[in-house]
């Protein structure tokens, strides 16, 4: 089944992009990436990781128990890697056209309706 | 700093969104994320995350679940599912027996019964009858009942190789185990609680039920039935009341000793399987106890003659202490 790229599942191959992280870390990481924007519930994380693992762009890399609490840490595969490089050329992409497409449209003079 | 276990059970009541098989792998995570996320002094789950986790669990379900045409194959003929969703039928072939099931499948007898059955014939829906539940009450310990045999069988049918399937070490295959054994700590203290609701409610019926049941005419093709009033405890039911209250007590002296003798010493059980009781165990001990509740009313109020509840209050008393 194919990967559908949410904004959320964006963020999340990008925080695993620079370090294995565990859930906790994860929420944390985006959080900061969206400049405080996006936060993840605890459904919706797993759920994006259960879709990532099963498509084959992360995979758990261990897990340690910190104070009682199992913390299982997660990172990218090499799919994962080409997926975000491939979302993040299309969004690349998108910018550019946003930006020519706004460069281009005539402003609207002040004080009209 | 360690999980609240009041937070730790608020967790796992709404995991139950999930599948089992999804519990079974990531509960402990979730359960360390979910208690990062509330802070130190939450002892239950919020509303919005409780929402969250009932919706995200059930779209889980319907992700994991194999396609509409296996699921009919599975049901309606019986055939084996593909070997990616085998951990779906490890589930449902779990899941039989289990007190959801038995809530559902009641539910869904009495809809048909008092509801679809009467509005397909012109009728008012309605109520079930008194007479019902004794049906309802057998079917419920019929599906509690056939549980481990059923899964036992199913697991020999589902749980085998395909043709040629590699297997690896998470490949999900029928295999013969140890069978359960439940611990009697986690037991003792249920059976107690049912036997002594159960035995109590069956001496209260044997005390005040009606000596005797009569019919006496009440005019032309009219007979009604009559209860005559108690003249006081049968001799025989008396001694027996007796002798179960004195024999039992005895015996939890002796328990007792045996006991503190024993637990010391308790040896190690490596042979054996040892669970908790599960809810399906609780549901028979609570179904058991609510039919002899039920049976001790009709026959303590002179609905019925005294029988049953003069052998439950027997067995209930003199196998309490134990």
């Amino acid at each position: 089944m194919a990967f559908r790229m949410s904004e959320q599942a964006y963020l999340v191959l990008l925080s695993l992009a620079e370090e294995p992280r565990h859930g906790y870390g994860i929420v944390q990481a985006v959080k900061v990436l969206s400049d405080d924007k996006v936060r993840l519930s605890a459904g919706t994380l797993y759920g994006i990781l259960d879709r990532l693992v099963d498509a084959g762009h992360a995979e758990a890399s261990g897990e340690v128990v910190v104070d009682g609490r199992l913390r299982r840490y997660y990172r990218l595969t090499p799919d994962g890697y080409a997926a975000l490089a491939a979302e993040t050329a299309r969004l690349t992409d998108l910018a550019s056209l946003a930006r020519r497409v706004l460069a281009a449209r005539p402003r609207p003079a002040l004080g009209t309706t | 700093m360690t999980i609240d276990p009041r937070f730790e059970r608020s967790v796992h009541r709404w995991l139950r969104a999930y599948p089992r098989r999804w519990r079974r792998e990531r509960a402990d995570e979730v359960t360390a994320l979910l208690a990062d996320l509330a802070g130190p002094d939450a002892t239950r789950l919020s509303a919005g995350t409780v929402v969250g986790l009932v919706r995200a669990g059930w779209a889980t379900r319907l992700r994991t679940r194999p396609p509409l045409r296996h699921v009919l194959a599975y049901r309606l003929m019986d055939r084996r599912v593909p070997a990616p969703y085998r951990g779906w039928v490890r589930d449902d072939i779990e899941a039989e027996g289990s007190p959801a099931v038995v809530v559902l499948s009641v539910a869904l007898v009495v809809v048909v019964v008092s509801v679809l059955i009467p509005l397909a014939t012109g009728d008012r829906p309605h109520a079930p009858s008194g007479s019902a539940l004794p049906a309802l009450f057998a079917m419920s310990m019929g599906i509690l009942g056939r549980g481990s045999r059923v899964r036992r069988a199913r697991g020999r049918k589902h749980l085998v190789p395909e043709a040629g399937e590699e297997l690896t070490t998470e490949t999900l295959l029928f295999g013969w185990v140890l069978r359960d054994r439940l611990t009697a700590r986690g037991t003792a203290g249920l059976l107690t609680v049912g036997l002594a609701t159960a035995g109590l409610a069956a001496l209260a019926a044997c005390l005040a039920a009606p000596s005797a049941l009569g019919a006496v005419s009440c005019g032309h093709s009219c007979v009604e039935t009559v209860s005559a009033g108690r003249d006081g405890v049968p001799g025989p039911l008396t001694v027996a009341l007796v002798s179960a209250v004195a024999l039992g007590g005895l015996a939890a002296l002796r328990a007792r000793a045996t006991l503190r003798r024993l637990v010391p010493l308790r040896p190690v059980q490596h042979s054996r399987w040892l669970v908790a009781p599960t809810s399906r165990h609780r549901a028979m001990i609570l179904l058991l106890t609510a039919g002899a509740v039920g049976i001790a009313w009709i026959e303590g109020t002179g609905r019925a003659d005294l029988f049953f509840s003069v052998a439950v209050a027997v067995a209930g008393l003199f196998a309490l202490p134990r």
